[in-house]
């Protein structure tokens, strides 16, 4: 130890002076590739990649599941800290009170030349064991729109390959109405379509396809909830072959509505994108690895006790 | 020869950091209670622990500390288990921690002091400004009858752009352990006080007004357990209210100014303002 100081009370230099020299500190924003290094490096990192076209709900899904934990535990997991809390709060804003908005909203994801990813460590709640790193990262709707249209842009997506979880949505709010629901539902598919035909996810990613905003699909009524289990049988049918663990869940991420739980699914559906998949086999036709026990709609619970409530 | 021991202070503006330090000068000079740690002696320049706790005797609000009048207090202490040794606390302005969170960068001094400190006391102020999330207070109107849904609501008009300022209380204090945490360079203890104890000690125990009030920061602690240890305490410093008439006069009528002061730590409560400050040199 070091010998003590005489005086009881020093004179510290005054912190703005221009002659102080500072230590840059870590951002706190949404990270950058490089910046991930700092996480990816030191710790195995699981990266969750949220797909899907504009204004599907990526971005509100990444904010519900800070706001979830900014609560107090969630999906299992405590909060053990994170390298992008600033990120993090400035995209929960237009949810804020302090916003001055009188709606919730999330702002867009701005096409950037570089993938901004969120951190989180966390901690499972009931044993206080080795801690989880975990990157979430919603892709622009736009550069997502472009992947859909072209093979070449697919292939820029490169941060894909080290997906251990995509998450394609399927944006509820557009299949609740009949103007745009096919095409809700197509813009999933080719979404998730061009990812597979250009090998873009490796053959340990999960891949889940979430039918997003179930809040709008329920209040649409019984046709809404009709057409989008349809959906899914569709989407089963055009994908199981290729994804055999391909799975499906219903998320409510900010129900705006008491019909619907205010957890929406989040928690089920978060633990599930925690859980590394099984490899896959795209060239031997392997056995689905997780099929659903019921269907997603059904399984909530909600559809029958909404119908109650509507009629 | 004494050793040395170095802790830091870190909080928010008017966090209670230097109400706590002119309780403490007041408890240690007036050497009428029993304390865990004890002033050996006398020396050096004591104006600025003087003022304040003069300040504190007079139940006057205690000067908040700016960048220009940051200080670093050496005490010279002993205590049961401890033997003599000097105790260094730098009293740093609660507005240099909020730089901090804004331009993302501390100065030297403040990295060197983390850099040699052992222990910490991370005051918060239990009036916390929380991050009310505007789904959740619309679930709860619609709730209540005749409320106007979400949809119902024209002109979303968003009046404040976004920035660090209107950080939720308990993001800016995780935040400000994880920037600590990354300059640290030893496992650090950590005592967390929760200041104006007797604004909420009919609530709870602190531990459980910092997961009420801050989940956030309560996981944090729970959850880092290899980086550092912590114990919460609840530290009325001033012993009420001194803003309000009525208050200020009866803390200024006990017969011991000592009487003011209510340290609540695993379900006791004490008198020790020591007790913090204690409980982080016993790691040491």
């Amino acid at each position: 130890m070091a010998e003590a100081a005489d005086d009881e009370v020093q004179e510290t230099e005054p912190a703005d002076e221009e002659s102080a020299e500072f230590v840059e500190l870590f951002s706190g924003a949404a990270l950058g590739s490089k910046e991930t290094g700092a996480i990816t490096t030191r710790s195995r990192t699981h990266l969750v990649v949220f797909a899907g076209a504009e204004g599907s709900g990526k971005t509100t899904l990444v904010t519900s599941i800070y706001e979830r934990l900014s609560d107090g535990p969630f999906a299992g997991f405590k909060f053990a800290g994170s390298r992008s809390l600033l990120g993090f709060e400035e995209i929960c804003h237009l949810n804020r009170l302090a916003s001055g908005a009188t709606q919730p909203d999330t702002q867009r994801t701005r096409l950037t030349p570089d993938t901004k990813y969120y951190h989180l460590s966390l901690r499972p709640a009931e044993t206080p064991v080795e801690r989880r790193e975990v990157l979430l990262s919603a892709m622009s709707g736009e550069l997502f729109r472009m992947a859909r249209d072209s093979k070449e842009d697919t292939q820029r997506l490169t941060f894909l390959r080290r997906a251990d979880t995509l998450v394609v949505l399927v944006d509820g709010q557009r299949l609740s109405t009949k103007a745009s629901r096919t095409n809700a539902q197509a813009d999933a598919a080719d979404i998730l379509e061009s990812v597979l035909d250009t090998n873009m996810i490796g053959s340990n990613c999960r891949v889940e396809i979430a039918f997003s905003k179930l809040d709008c699909i329920t209040e649409a009524g019984q046709a809404a909830i009709d057409f989008a289990e349809r959906a899914q049988t569709k989407l089963e049918g055009r994908f199981r072959e290729r994804v055999p663990g391909i799975s499906f869940c219903c998320i409510a991420a900010r129900p705006n509505t008491p019909l619907i739980p205010s957890d929406g699914g989040l928690a089920a559906a978060f633990s599930s994108w925690m859980t590394a998949a099984s490899p896959r086999d795209d060239h031997q036709g392997a056995r689905p690895t997780r099929l659903p026990a019921t269907r997603e709609f059904t399984k909530f619970g909600w559809r029958h006790e909404l119908s109650r409530k509507l009629t | 020869m004494s050793t040395q021991e170095n802790l830091l202070f870190i909080g928010l503006p008017g966090s209670g950091k230097t109400t706590f330090l002119a309780a403490l000068w007041h408890v240690l000079t007036d050497k009428g209670s029993p304390t865990s740690l004890r002033l050996a002696n006398l020396s050096g320049d004591r104006a600025y622990l003087n003022q304040i706790a003069r300040e504190w005797r007079e139940c006057s609000q205690v000067p908040r500390t700016n960048l220009q009048t940051e200080q670093v207090v050496v005490l010279h202490l002993d205590g049961v288990g401890f033997g003599a040794f000097d105790l260094s606390i730098p009293d740093l302005a609660g507005e240099a921690f909020k730089l901090q969170l804004s331009d993302r960068r501390m100065s030297h001094s403040h990295d060197s002091f983390i850099q040699g400190a052992s222990g910490v006391v991370l005051f918060l102020h239990p009036d916390v400004k929380k991050g009310t999330q505007l789904a959740m207070a619309r679930r709860l109107e619609a709730n209540l009858s005749g409320a106007p849904s979400a949809a119902d609501t024209p002109n979303n008009q968003v009046a404040n752009e976004w920035s660090p300022d209107l950080l939720p209380t308990q993001v800016q204090l995780v935040e400000l352990l994880q920037l600590m945490l990354e300059r640290a360079s030893q496992k650090l203890r950590i005592a967390v006080v929760v200041s104006a104890w007797d604004l909420v000690d009919e609530l709870g125990e602190p531990e459980e007004i910092i997961a009420k009030e801050l989940p956030l920061l309560q996981q944090f602690l729970e959850t880092n357990h290899d980086t550092f240890e912590y114990s919460v305490f609840g530290v009325s410093a001033q012993g009420g209210d001194v803003t309000v008439a009525e208050e200020k006069q009866m803390l200024l009528d006990l017969e011991d100014a000592v009487d003011r002061i209510k340290v609540r730590h695993q379900h006791c409560t004490h008198k020790d303002i020591t007790k913090p400050l204690a409980w982080l040199l016993e790691g040491t």
